[in-house]
């Protein structure tokens, strides 16, 4: 099932929106404005309404500039450092966060539907 | 306060079950009685809801709704519009108080599907979520005094503008018992008017055969300002307040102390400088056998003489923590209109040597008393002159 249409009315709920700004390249944080605590709401409600355990972190690609610097300091190549730590997303996709990066944080809507395309409860959170 | 700063109302919003715009609202006061209906969770209850209301038809995008309850919602709309209505913008909000008088929120739990339910049962969740949408930083304080709350809040917020604390405040309350729980809790409080053949005649101030109240809702705000800043800014100016007042009975927990010595000092606080001269009361009259009664003794006492004593919970129902502003609200609009309205179903008052309005008042009184008296025995009282 495609849980783009769910995700889709949590965030219009959460965030006060009309669903239809909402595309898979909306970006979360950048054109939405989610705060912190919209995140936090956006996680436990992913987890109710999809059935999927939810770990904030990879979920909202939260560590990515910290899984840069690491890789950087262990002369491990960027992207896959990226792919190792997110293995939901596919390659292309990360070497477009890896090339956005710069313009600010680089979440988008689709990366919410991978991660609970590819995050089934019984393997997510690690 | 000797030597205070004289304090205005340059604005006001409301979003009552009567209206909110002030013609719409003094235009349902000509009418015989309010918008009362039996409630769907108990018909044994009559209520008075605000018809159709909407966060969003008052304000733009406001994600942090999810954490208001209704009675903040009311509340939160009547602060735009306050705002709105005295002009005020950021250059007077940045630095100003904000005095809020709310309730509990009774349908509060904890939720497997929202990660800070907890926000639902802050009260001061509105406050934060006030100041960050009108840009206010100001002094503050979220008072919790039961039905004493709103009329406490603007007390304080007349006082916070007097001593210099700050040039403009915004003061006032919000708050909704119409949900089943709290229908529920009020009616095994035995303070619910039951047994009436129609919802308008269920609450009935003053009258021999009251039996309790109905339960309104609403939200309403004041911009208060200190005089020169007001003139300054070429404001609009509506009223004045001059003094302000607060008690507590130490006694029952819900019932008012029936020698009413504490509620009555309140009263006698706030009349030493308004004075009793062309005065109007605005009682709490909220129809409950011991309240009237024991409210009815302090108006012989203190202001037999005054020109009038209106009840607007005949009008637009109790509306607990935000009963006191929403009655300033409406008292100013009358005032405005040198019109107050007869208290609704009042046919046989439950004493005769008190100017209670069987009639309207066809005048403008020069001075109003706001008196509100809440569980806790929590009194608070307002005194304020309509600006001429």
């Amino acid at each position: 099932m495609n849980p783009f249409p769910t995700i889709c009315s949590i965030l219009a709920e959460i965030l006060d929106l009309d669903p239809a700004e909402i595309t898979p390249e909306t970006y979360v944080i950048r054109t939405l404005k989610a705060e912190s605590i919209d995140l936090l709401e956006i996680g436990v409600a992913m987890q109710h309404r999809l059935g999927i355990a939810v770990d904030d972190d990879l979920l909202f690609l939260k560590n990515v500039r910290i899984i840069l610097n690491r890789a950087g300091r262990d002369n491990v190549d960027a992207l896959s450092a990226l792919k190792s730590e997110y293995p939901y997303l596919s390659e292309p996709r990360v070497q477009e966060i890896l090339d956005d990066l710069p313009a600010g944080p680089v979440l988008q809507v689709r990366d919410l539907v991978a991660y609970a395309q590819g995050f089934p409860a019984a393997t997510a959170g690690h | 306060m000797n030597g205070a700063r004289r304090v205005v109302i340059t604005g006001s919003g409301f979003v009552l079950p009567l209206g909110s715009a002030r013609e719409d609202v003094f235009s349902a006061l000509q009418r015989p009685h309010g918008p009362f209906l039996r409630s769907v969770a108990d018909p044994e209850v009559a209520i008075c809801p605000v018809p159709d209301f909407d966060l969003k038809a008052h304000v733009s995008r406001c994600k942090n709704g999810r954490y208001l309850t209704r009675g903040q919602q009311l509340c939160l709309a009547a602060a735009v519009r306050a705002v709105d209505d005295a002009g005020l913008g950021p250059d007077e909000l940045g630095q100003a108080g904000l005095f809020l008088g709310l309730g509990p929120n009774l349908q509060a739990r904890p939720r497997d599907d929202k990660a800070l339910w907890l926000l639902d049962y802050l009260p001061n969740t509105v406050t934060s979520v006030m100041a960050g949408m009108l840009g206010i930083h100001g002094e503050n304080l979220t008072i919790l005094t039961a039905c004493a709350a709103s009329t406490q809040a603007l007390g304080q917020a007349f006082r916070a503008v007097a001593t210099g604390l700050a040039d403009v405040a915004l003061a006032g309350g919000g708050d909704s018992r119409l949900s089943p729980e709290a229908v529920r809790a009020y009616k095994q409080a035995g303070v619910l008017a039951t047994g009436f053949d129609r919802p308008e005649l269920a609450c009935r101030p003053f009258d021999r055969d009251r039996c309790g109240f109905a339960i309104g809702e609403g939200g309403a705000v004041f911009a208060l300002e200190c005089l020169e800043h007001a003139r300054a800014r070429g404001a609009r100016i509506l009223a004045e307040i001059v003094s302000a007042s607060s008690s507590l009975d130490g006694g029952s927990l819900t019932g008012p102390d029936p020698a009413g010595h504490a509620a009555g000092t309140a009263v006698l606080r706030c009349l030493e400088t308004l004075g009793t001269e062309d005065l109007c009361v605005l009682a709490h009259g909220t129809g409950t056998v011991l309240n009237d009664s024991v409210e009815g003794e302090i108006l012989a006492r203190n202001t037999p003489q005054a020109m009038g004593i209106a009840a607007f919970k005949s009008r637009i129902g109790h509306l607990a923590a935000a009963c006191g502003c929403a009655e300033l609200a409406l008292a100013l609009i009358c005032a405005g209109k040198a019109h107050f309205p007869a208290i609704a179903g009042l046919e046989t008052p439950c004493r005769d040597d008190l100017p209670l309005l069987r009639e309207p008042l066809r005048r403008s009184p020069r001075a109003l008393l706001l008196q509100s008296f809440g569980f806790g025995g929590q009194n608070a009282c307002l005194g304020v002159r309509p600006w001429s």
